[in-house]
This record gives C-alpha cells, structure tokens and sequence, in this order.
C-alpha cells in the first residue's frame, strides 16, 4: 500500500472507495472520506509550501479551519481557486492541487538560500518603514515581495461558476454540530421550534467524530450519527453541512456560506457552486469550539510539527498517523489522549514532555500504566531537522516555565504534537461589537457579554469537558426555546488535573538570539519579531498587530494570537487580561465574492425599468440612456449614420414636420381632495389659485433653502383634483417630499397623493405638423388653436381609445402629448406612427430632446441646476408667485444674504464665437484667459450642443452676475490648451416670442 | 371619422413572457391574471360614513386589521396602510367601481385612483415556491408568520411587490408594469433548478 501513513483499519474513511489526486504534478492515493489534508499525510507528503517571509519549509499544522501553511491552488484554467486549507478541502477523484508558494518549488525552493537576507530585508514594521523610504523604491520592493512569496493566483478569466443567495428565518439557530451544537439543537428541535444548525464540515460531530470517548455508554462517532438523524428527522429543524457561519450582525441576523458542489469536483454541474443564506434568528446559539494553541519554541514551525489534537483527529477519523517516532509537549491533559490515540495506532510514542510538575488527572493515569514515557518538568525547547523535523531538544523547566533549569538533551522524532491549551472561537460573538474576556481557569478568551439573544455552549464558553459540552448544549438549547431540562450526558471524563499557562517556552538562549520561534506561521512572525515591537514602544495590543502582522493572514491568526498577546504581555510585564485582545471582524474563513454578489449581476444588477412601448424601440435599433432605472430611447440611428447625424436629423424632423418622444417615464403623482390646490400653492413657487380646469401650468419645486429640486407641469382634471408631474428620475423623491410636508407639518390638509407613473403610457409629438397627426386620429376634441391652447388639456378619443390630451411643450414646437393606460401604449404609439407617416413623423430620444429644449432655455434640473441655484438664479423669476396668501416652501431664503446678492452664479446662454465649435460640458468660464493660474472661476458651462436647426453650437452655463453681463466675452480654457470665446445671451436662442409653441 | 378596430390594442406588462416554458413537471408555476381591474383607495377608517358607502359599493367591509385582506368574489380588498386600501375588481369592471364609489362618497374626503395599467397580479404556485421565495424576498413567508390572507408590501429581488397568500398555498404578488420585465429575468433566473412553466 502506499499510503505509507494510513491505518489498516478504523477510521470514516470508504476504503472501498479510492480517489487519486496530485499535488504539485505528483499522483497519490486516497479514499472517500479524507480531505485533501489526511490524504497528504496519509501519503507521507511532509512540505506543503513555503513560507511568506522567510521561505521555510512548512507542513500541515492543524486539521481544519486554523490550518496556516497548507494553503493551496486547487484546478486549473479559469476553474482554479486560490487559497482554500487543504484541512477543509474534501477529496474528490481528480483533484489537482499545487501549493500556493515556493519557486520554483515547495521541494526545492531557491527562495530559502534567500531567507536570510529576505529576514534581514523584512524585519517588523517592514511596510510601515518602507512605505517612509524613498516611495520610487516600492515598486522594486513590491516585485521581491510578490515574487518571494505571495499566496494563490486568481484566475483572469470570467468565473464559469455562479452562486446565489437565500434569505432564512428561525427561532433558534445553532452555530456549530460539535457535541454541544448536536445537543442544543435536539433539546430546541424537541421544543417544536424552527430550528437550523449549521456546520462548516462535511459531517456533522465535530470533535465527536475523533473521540474515543463515549456518551452514555454510547461510542461518541455513533452517537454523533444517532443525533444527526435525529434531527435530520424533524421537520421544523434545517440541518445544513457544509456551511460555515462566517458573519454574525445585529438582531441576530447570521451569514453562513453553503459549499454546494466544492466537494464533487471543480465546477458545478448543475445548479449554484455555493449559496449564501442569510438567516435572521430569534435566537442563536454559539457553539463553535476551540482551536488548540501550539506552543512557541525554537524552530517549531519545522514540518512534522502539528497541534497534538490534529493528530488525534488523523489517526481516529481519517485513520492516518503522520508519523513513526512521536513526542507530545504538552501544558495540559489533552496531549495525553493523543499520545493514547499514537500508541493505540501501533507507533512509538518516545515521551511526552509536559511543562506541569505535577501532573496528575485520569488521562496522565492511564498513559504511565500504558508504559509511556512521562518527562514532568520539562520542555521541547528546540527543534531539529531542515526540510523535516528529526529531533527534539528537551530540557527542565522550572515551576513558572519561565526558565531552563538545567542541561538539555535531544530525542530523535519525526513527529512533535503540540497541545498549548484551548483557544475558544469566539470570532463571531466579535462581530456583534461583545469583546471578549480573559479567563483565567480556562486560560483563554471566552465571548464577553452578550448584546443580543446569544447563548453559549460547549468549549466556546470554556466548558472543554465533552460531557460538560453536551449538558451545557441540552441547557442553552432549552432556554433559547423557552423551555427546561434536566438531561445530563456522561462521558466518564472527569477528574482532569489543572493546565499550565505556558505560550513561549524558554530557551537556553534569550529570544532575540534563539533559533526562531514562531508566533504566527503564515505571516512568519517570530517571538523575537514581536518583542521588538513592544522593545520599540508598541504597547497597544492592535499596534503590535498592525505592526507586525500577527494575525493579518487568511486565517486571522486562530493559533497564533493568543500566543503573541501573552509575549507582549510578559515583554511589557503585564498579565494577558490586561494587554487584551485584538477583536476579529467577518469573515470567519474566507469567502467567495462570487457569493457575496450572487445573482445579482449582468442584467440582474440592477432593475431596468421600461415603459409599454420599449419593444417598439428596441425593434426599431434605439440606442438607450439610463435615466434613473429607466431604459429611454437616447436616439434612434441609421445604417450609416454617426449620433450627430441621427441628432440633426431628428432635430430637423421636430423644427419642420413632426417628432415622436415616449414621454412614460416622467413622474406621475395623482393630487386629490378640497385642499390639493392649497397644498400645491404651498409646494410650488407659483400660485395655483385661479388654474382652471382643462388649463396646465408648470411648476418650480424648491427645498426649505429655496433652492430647486424639481420641475414640471400640473394639470387640473377638475377642482378637487390635480395630476402633477415629476422629472423621470425625481418622482419617488417628490412623492416622499409631498408625504412629508403633509404627514407632519400639514396633516389637516384634506389632500390624498397617490403615484400613477406606471399607469399613464404617454405619447409626446412636437413639430408644425403634430397637429395634424393628431386630428386625423381624435375628431372628439376641437383642437383649433383657438379652442385648445397652449397648456389646455382635452379628454377626448385618440385611435378609439379614451385619452387624456395635454398641449404642452418642452421643445418650442406645438406640441402634444396624448396620455393614455399603459396597457395601450404600444398600441397607441403604432397609431401615431401610422398617421404620422405621410408627414415623416420621426422618433427622436432624450439626446434630441435636450438640444431642442436648450434652443428654448429650458432648464433640465439636476443638470442646469445642482442644488445650489434659486429660481432666480436660473433668471426663472416669472415662475415665482410674489403675492400668495400663504408661503412657499423655500420662499423665506430668497431673504438670506448669501441667496439674495446680486453676484451669484446665473443661468445664462453662451454662444461661441467660433460658430462652429461646442463647448464642452463642465467646462470653467473665466473672463480673463491669460491670468495667472489659479484663475478667478466665474463659472462653468451647464449644457452644450450643436444646433443643426441654428447652424452654430449653443450652449448654457452659469457666470456670477452673469445676467447683467449681456454682450460680454467669457473664455473657457481647456485641459488640451485650448481657449474657446463664448458671448453671454439670452438662453432662449429659438423663438424668442414662442410664436412655434402658442401656433 | 375613422372606426378604429381596438380589439387588440391592449398589452398587459407580461405579454411578451407568455411562451416561456422550460420544464414539464415544473416547479415553479406563473400565471399573470391580466387586465384586473385595480384601484387605490383613501379614506378616512374612523369614518362611518366612509366605510359604510365603501362596503355598499364593494358588497364587502373594508378590511381594518393590519396587513388583512377580504375577498368577495371577484372583488378583492388588500389593506395598504390605515387610510389606503387596494382593490382588485374584474376585468374592465373599474371604471364602474370607480364611479359608484365617488357617488357613494360625493363630498366625502376621499381619493379613488385607477392604477390597473400600472401594475399588475401574478400568481405563483408549485412545490419550488417556497425556496423560490427565499431567494427573492426578505420577508419570512413560513406559514406561522405568512398566514393565508396576510398581504405584506415588501421587497421582490430588487423591486417591490405586496403579496398575498391564497387558500391553495400559492400567492398573489402586485408587480409594477415598469419592473415587470426585471420581475420576469429574476423569476426565471432563480426558478431555474426547479423548472419554471409560465401558464
């Protein structure tokens, strides 16, 4: 066989069903069952990458989602994803992984001979210090670095792969099936309350599915597997394996990522690669378990080094022992269940090393009367070996562990498992803003106090006992349900003696000249690395963090932390509680931003909204301009034709025939009740007293500091009743603005508002010819000039259908714009068309529109306004009622100094002295070209276009004190050099006396 | 005058979704109800007068309790907020509705609004409409908080629906004409593992 490390039999593993895979181009050997971590192993792989900084030689350290060196770069192509823990990647046949670092190899890697100098090159505070040097030396650093080290690749090609989002609701949700999750989920699954639990592996169990422990009588795997059924059983419980909670927010609202197709191979077949589930619960309970802490010590990052609970987990679960000749160090009792599980393998445990004097407890019993060597009082101090840890370095300790007492000696091993104590997750209880509190008889971070509905359970909350786990999962799953229990587990796990408090363990050399001692393995920070930080004065525990790193990796530091902090601690002879913690941010693991975005991408960013008659303009080639959400014809070309072209033609078409313009998109809010036209008087500038039924009147909107927000026209459908309309993308703000005034300063207006945007399709036709087109298709309404005037409105029957007909006009042409339910719409265009066509009607889109009114000065608010400009300042003066009963909104801060000189910024026009240049939007208006830079800015040009029906470009734009400056010369110099000369003038540059539009 | 053939003149917000079909046994089940008549109504609930010209009208009590719902035939009554209320009446029925309730309610503050070309009623059924629902809305449609008969105005993906739930477990959702096509490119799009028949 050669998987030279996998057990004969036992383990979760299906022998029956073997998997090939490579690694780094090299095939190997496993079974269904395995990740790609216990496979490795299993096959005797020892180096999986290299490290960050110094290029060293790193193995697999853990099993799961602390895992820092076994980074890899799983498929190929446009498949590839960069940087998943082979400890969490679940074999599939044909997996094909390389390591993430190492050149031109993991095996063989050149980089190393540079490690030294790479160390020497990148001390701590390495980015902050090279960021102060010389900044033209980045570059050259920054191509080192990515070179040197550097993590997986992204793959430049689009995904093949798409992802979704789901939204979930509970009572109760369960963070994490370990023994506690298991058994607060059965309690609150038992309660008849909707229940999820999540885990991120494979199966459910967690440390369950490695113990060889049992639960009332019961073997612990077994148990683990009756439960999941259970629960799987219940209807009101979601069961969800795979999924890792990785963001915990306010109210309880939980996002866990679900690995759909991850395990079947590179790319989903069918269906979403992985699906982000949004769950808001009731209540959740954390718990999510504690990740053994290595401990720090000469050249402890050698590979076949590993936590000591890892190695339990291969040998029970995966069945695999990665390594012959072991040594446990350990500070606690838990190294000694894993040099049980070693000895039970059938290797050689050559001692373990515990820094305790005196340890005692059930487990240290039961490995002395096993035969195993226990070495009291002492500490691996050193490792040996290059590519592969070879030997151990052990020496005595005193009581403290502070220091070595006496003469060391080496054991030959090709495996050290390290158990350094417990560091509970308390990541997501982080997230919600709880920070977390040291505890000294757990000698770690527990969650602090909770701000929501969070329940703890299980080794989380320190509870390590499996069968304190398992009651205090029965107990947290009862009160998030509202109910009791009395259930209690036994496990026949008590009588554990006392841990020792140990992270750095003392060398007979001081830490700046000690073989390196390794704190944080991904980001290669040393013992050393972090005392010379405090030595430097950082103290604050965050600063430690930034400045060296710790922490800053793909796996947040989840063994290395608590390590550092306790360094910092004692180099500035403080206690761990007081130094703190760093707090930990989402994500728990790291997520796909494929699964961030879910389908929520291409045509399904965004809603495009359409009116009735999009098809017809998709049919007839327009191209479209965003408008708010809206889709709007932009302008309607022809083969051959360049948008300039398609503008003059469309133009033209308006100014001596006729033009067609869906109108739909612009807002619509229907006005009724007694007191509508007072509240319009109170709105709107102008006043509205005397508006007649059947009359329109256009209407300025302003904010409380008179400046304007919106525009457009009203209509009065009869006394009581007014239709107003809005800019296309104005209406939803307007109707908010409308609802606000009411609801709180004017509640006893008798008044209703009610959106009708989406209810009136309207067609607009401009042009000496529109009505024309119009009477051959309405003989209901007289629409003489002088019985429908300029902004009258007609109900009458356009093409068989009830319409509402309004003369209104943004272009300067006659101009009528037919209303109609939107169900007949498109119909109702096609008519227009239809009868149009003897006179050429033309449809033109919003880019033709905006030339013609801008013959006629017509403002476009929020693109000749901003915001910042008053009526007044747009020279719109005439739409400002002066004699009104009661106040407008905004008319008070005419009065206000600053909006009532005479300098500010006006609308004007500008004609170019070039007839035959436009200016470019945006562009700065000085009246002195040749002054010194910075130039005294008189303003900037609003809207400019060529106007093929005036035969020069046009523009508008605002100039202070522009309306008294008629005549003069403004200049606009440009970023290419160039100064184009424009004369300030009326923006009406058509029609002055509107002859066109009342014809 | 021209005698103006309007027969066909009429497109609801769905038309052009009609042929789309991409599974037998699908999951996911759409049918526009088309060319309802819809109506917004205001009014004032503390007042008799108004709720009983209402209820005369409507053959039916305007529902009070929040986020209630009555049916009376064709006639179906969503409650919006206290004083605004939806009505769904039969096809081409609400011009008459619209004008029995103004001379019910002559004088009366009121305000009736013919909205039935701005939007208009889906229903959805199928075994995948559940985890269909999930997926498109925030809102928790579990029966326990998504009776039958509860109308809730929430989110649809990126647009906005209020929706009802029916006796047959299916629900009615109101789309906005000028999301519809939106509306349509996400039903298909997240109904596309359980297969999407458009009846």
């Amino acid at each position: 066989m050669s998987q030279v490390n996998r057990l004969a039999a036992g383990g979760r593993i299906d022998r029956s069903k073997p998997m090939s895979f490579t690694f780094n181009g090299k095939t190997y050997q496993g079974f269904d069952g395995d990740t790609l971590a216990s496979a490795m192993l299993a096959n005797g792989v020892g180096i999986v990458g290299r490290s960050f900084k110094y290029s060293r030689a790193r193995g697999i350290l853990g099993h799961g989602a602390e895992e820092p060196n076994a980074l890899m770069q799983l498929h190929k192509g446009n498949e590839t994803i960069p940087n998943p823990r082979a400890t969490q990647v679940e074999l599939f046949d044909g997996l094909t992984a390389t390591s993430t670092n190492g050149w031109p190899s993991a095996e063989f890697d050149l980089m190393s001979l540079m490690g030294k100098i790479g160390g020497m090159m990148m001390p701590p505070g390495f980015y902050y210090k090279t960021f102060m040097a010389p900044q033209k030396m980045w570059m050259t650093y920054e191509k080192f670095i990515r070179k040197a080290a550097g993590f997986g690749k992204l793959s430049l090609e689009p995904d093949p792969d798409t992802y979704d989002k789901i939204n979930a609701h509970c009572d109760v949700m369960v963070v994490g099936a370990g023994p506690a999750g298991l058994a607060a989920a059965l309690e609150a699954g038992r309660s008849g309350k909707r229940v999820i639990i999540v885990d991120e592996q494979n199966e459910f169990g967690g440390t369950l599915l490695a113990s060889t422990q049992t639960v009332d009588g019961i073997d612990a795997a077994t148990w683990a597997d009756q439960a999941t059924s259970q629960l799987e059983g219940m209807d009101n419980v979601l069961v969800m394996p795979r999924t890792t909670a990785f963001g915990y927010y306010d109210h309880n609202f939980v996002v866990a990522l679900e690995r759909r197709t991850d395990h079947i191979g590179p790319v989903a077949k069918t269906g979403t690669r992985q699906r982000l589930h949004r769950i808001r619960a009731h209540q959740v309970i954390l718990a999510t378990g504690a990740i053994e802490r290595p401990l720090v010590f000469g050249n402890n990052d050698l590979p076949g080094i590993m936590l000591a609970n890892s190695v339990s987990t291969y040998i029970n679960r995966y069945a695999v022992v990665p390594g012959q000749r072991c040594i446990i160090m350990t500070t606690n009792d838990s190294g000694y269940q894993t040099a049980l599980d070693i000895q039970a393998a059938g290797r050689t445990v050559v001692a373990v090393v515990d820094s305790r004097h005196t340890p005692d407890g059930r487990l240290v019993a039961a490995a002395k009367a096993a035969g195993i060597q226990v070495m009291a009082g002492h500490g691996v101090i050193e490792a040996q070996g290059g590519k592969k840890v070879t030997g151990a370095i052990v020496a005595p300790l005193d009581e403290a562990g502070d220091n070595v007492t006496g003469a060391s000696k080496t054991l030959s091993c090709d495996l050290i498992a390290v158990a350094g104590g417990w560091s509970p997750v308390v990541h997501l209880s982080c997230h919600t803003g709880s920070r977390p509190v040291w505890k000294d008889d757990v000698a770690g971070f527990v969650p602090g106090a909770s701000i929501q509905n969070q329940h703890l359970a299980g080794a989380v909350a320190g509870e390590y006992l499996l069968s304190e786990a398992l009651n205090a999962g029965i107990q947290a799953g009862a009160t998030a349900s509202d109910t009791t229990s009395t259930q209690t587990f036994d496990c026949g796990d008590e009588s554990t003696g006392a841990s020792q408090a140990l992270y750095l363990v003392p060398h007979t050399k001081p830490i700046s000249r000690a073989p390196k001692q390794f704190v944080d393995f991904q980001n290669d920070v040393t013992a050393a690395g972090i005392e010379l930080a405090a030595r430097e004065g950082f103290q604050s525990i965050e600063h430690v963090k930034r400045y060296t790193a710790m922490g800053f990796g793909t796996d947040q530091g989840k063994t290395g932390n608590i390590n550092g902090m306790a360094i910092v601690a004692k180099t500035l002879n403080k206690s761990i509680a007081e130094t703190g913690t760093t707090i930990f941010r989402p994500a728990y693991t790291p997520v796909t931003f494929g699964a961030i975005g879910g389908r929520d991408v291409g045509e399904l960013l965004d809603p495009a909204r359409h009116t009735a008659m999009h098809p017809w303009h998709v049919a007839n080639g327009a191209e479209f301009e965003n408008v708010g959400q809206w889709k709007r014809p932009w302008y309607f070309p022809q083969a051959g034709e360049t948008m300039q072209q398609t503008l003059n033609r469309e133009c033209l078409a308006v100014r001596n025939s006729v033009g067609i313009l869906d109108a739909s998109t612009l807002g619509k809010i229907d006005i009724q009740g007694k007191d509508a036209r007072e509240f319009l008087n109170r709105v709107y500038t102008n006043a509205w007293s005397k508006l007649a039924p059947g009359k329109c009147r256009y209407g300025l909107m302003l904010k409380e500091d008179g400046m304007i927000f919106d525009d457009g026209v009203t209509a009065c459908l009869s006394d009581n009743h007014f239709l107003m309309t809005t800019t296309s993308g104005g209406a939803a703000a307007v109707l908010g603005w409308l609802e606000l005034w009411h609801q709180t300063e004017w509640p006893e207006m008798e008044v209703y508002f009610t959106s009708v945007t989406d209810q009136w399709a309207t067609c607009s036709f401009a042009g000496p010819n529109s009505r024309k087109v119009l009477e051959k298709l309405c003989t209901d309404v007289d629409l003489s000039s002088d019985a429908m005037k300029f902004m009258d409105w007609r109900e009458g029957t356009v093409a068989g259908i009830k319409a509402r007909i309004f003369r209104i006009s943004f272009t300067g042409e006659l101009s009528f714009e037919v209303n109609v339910p939107a169900d007949q719409g498109h119909y109702m265009w096609k008519k227009i068309m239809e009868a149009g066509e003897e006179f050429g009607i033309t449809p033109y889109g919003t880019e033709s529109m905006h030339v013609l009114r801008a013959e006629k000065g017509f403002i476009i608010a929020g693109q000749d306004t901003d915001g910042s400009m008053t009526p007044y300042d747009c020279l719109m003066g005439w739409a400002v009622g002066k004699t009104k009963e009661f106040s407008f909104l905004g008319e008070r801060s005419f009065s206000r100094p600053d909006t009532s000189r005479t300098d500010r910024k006006q609308l004007v026009g500008l004609k170019p002295k070039d007839p035959t240049v436009v200016i470019p939007e945006g562009a700065q208006i000085v009246m002195d070209p040749n002054q010194p830079i910075p130039m005294d800015m008189m303003g900037h040009v609003t809207s400019s276009y060529w106007s093929e029906c005036l035969g020069h470009g046009i523009a508008m734009g605002t100039v202070k004190g522009g309306s008294d400056r008629m005549g003069e010369t403004v200049y606009c110099p440009l970023a290419d050099g160039r100064v184009l000369a424009a004369e300030i003038c009326s923006p009406v540059f058509y029609d002055p006396k509107g002859d066109h539009h009342n014809d | 005058m021209t005698n103006f053939d309007t027969s066909t003149s009429m497109e609801s917000p769905l038309r052009h979704r009609v042929a789309h079909t991409n599974a037998a046994n699908a999951g996911v089940v759409m049918k526009e109800d088309k060319y309802r008549g819809h109506l917004n109504l205001r009014g004032n609930p503390q007042d008799a007068a108004f709720t009983s010209a209402v209820e005369k009208v409507l053959g039916v009590a305007l529902p009070m309790a929040p986020s209630s719902s009555v049916r009376n035939g064709d006639t179906v009554v969503y409650w919006l907020c206290p004083n605004e209320w939806l009505l769904i009446v039969a096809n081409g029925t609400q011009g008459q509705v619209e004008a029995d309730l103004r001379s019910a309610m002559d004088g009366q503050h009121i305000a009736v609004t013919d909205i039935s070309s701005g939007q208009t009623l889906v229903n959805l059924s199928g075994t995948g409409l559940t985890e269909l629902m999930q997926k498109s809305t925030v809102y928790d449609c579990h029966e326990s908080n998504f009776p039958v008969g509860k109308v809730v105005q929430t989110t649809f993906a990126k647009t906005g629906t209020t929706m009802c739930k029916l006796e047959d477990g299916s629900y009615d959702l109101v789309i906005r004409r000028s999301f519809s096509d939106y509306f349509f490119l996400w039903l298909r799009d997240a109904s596309d593992e359980y297969g999407l028949s458009v009846a």
